[in-house]
């Protein structure tokens, strides 16, 4: 389940809030991240871009640059794979973005911006000052906490 | 008071062609992920730098406190770029305050609008027209609802 926190206050204090995504993927990607089948598929589907090797990549310009350039988004959501234990902060992330995490089932998010509403199918658990609720979709999420 | 420096802030090169040409003393960039604002951001950058153009100053995560110095020191007459703005530019009515009193032109790229300027005639975002060319496109509805 994806645990969803709607308020930086309701994060517990020993859980790491991941505000800044770019220098954390950067960092990871200097220190050795492993480039997996989902990291790529992440890399493909938000930025259009293909892994070469090392810390490269084929832009959807067809040109080859570091992975330094993946958006600010893509980060994100890489950022949510490789660190479960963290909550990352998607204010940067746009509505593209924003759709396919709240898809994911796994890890932790600070969801501050709600999304466009789309008929979005998820696997949401919803953490509120009113406690813990399970969420099945975006609409129901978007008429929870607006 | 925030002011125009140059309205046309366009910049070309081999891999994208970026078309912008502001109509306001603040910008603010949303919109979708990967839709070029870094790549932008960065292509303008770097070409200041080649050209040692100090009309402008270039803001993102790898230099956050340069922001709040432009204020400490009064820097007046500059474009200021500021990437990773949501993270960058402090949530509080003191900072708005601060960036409507200062001499400068002020491009943001950010999600939650109201901590740069109350005005949304001044949200835009760029669109890809063809292949790496962009346009910025003023958008008339409202951005993200921030509810927090």
């Amino acid at each position: 389940m994806l645990n969803v926190y709607i308020e930086r206050q309701l994060i517990k204090s020993d859980m790491e809030i991941i505000d800044n995504n770019d220098v954390v993927f950067n960092y990871d990607l200097y220190n050795n991240m492993a480039i997996t089948p989902t990291i790529r598929a992440i890399m493909k589907k938000i930025d259009g871009a293909d892994y070469e090797s090392g810390m490269d990549m084929r832009s959807r310009f067809g040109n080859i640059t570091s992975m330094e350039n993946l958006s600010t988004g893509c980060k994100t959501m890489i950022n949510i794979v490789n660190h479960p234990e963290a909550v990352i902060n998607c204010i940067e992330c746009g509505d593209n973005v924003l759709h396919k995490i709240i898809q994911m089932t796994e890890g932790n998010i600070l969801l501050t911006i709600i999304p466009s509403n789309e008929a979005i199918q998820t696997n949401i658990q919803l953490i509120t000052n009113q406690g813990c609720c399970s969420v099945h979709s975006l609409p129901e999420l978007i008429q929870l906490v607006v | 008071m925030p002011k125009i420096i140059q309205n046309n802030l366009s910049i070309k090169n081999k891999i994208a062609e970026f078309n912008v040409n502001v109509r306001g003393a603040i910008t603010i960039i949303g919109g979708d992920s990967s839709t070029g604002k870094t790549l932008y951001f960065k292509e303008k950058q770097l070409y200041c730098q080649r050209h040692n153009d100090s009309t402008y100053i270039f803001i993102n995560y790898s230099n956050m406190k340069d922001f709040l110095r432009i204020f400490d020191e009064n820097v007046s007459n500059k474009i200021i770029f500021v990437d990773n703005a949501d993270i960058i530019v402090p949530d509080d009515i003191d900072i708005y305050r601060k960036i409507s009193n200062s001499p400068n032109q002020f491009v943001f790229f950010g999600r939650d609008i109201t901590r740069y300027d109350k005005n949304y005639d001044n949200w835009a975002e760029l669109q890809e027209i063809s292949k790496g060319k962009y346009q910025l496109t003023y958008v008339l509805k409202k951005a993200g609802v921030v509810w927090q």
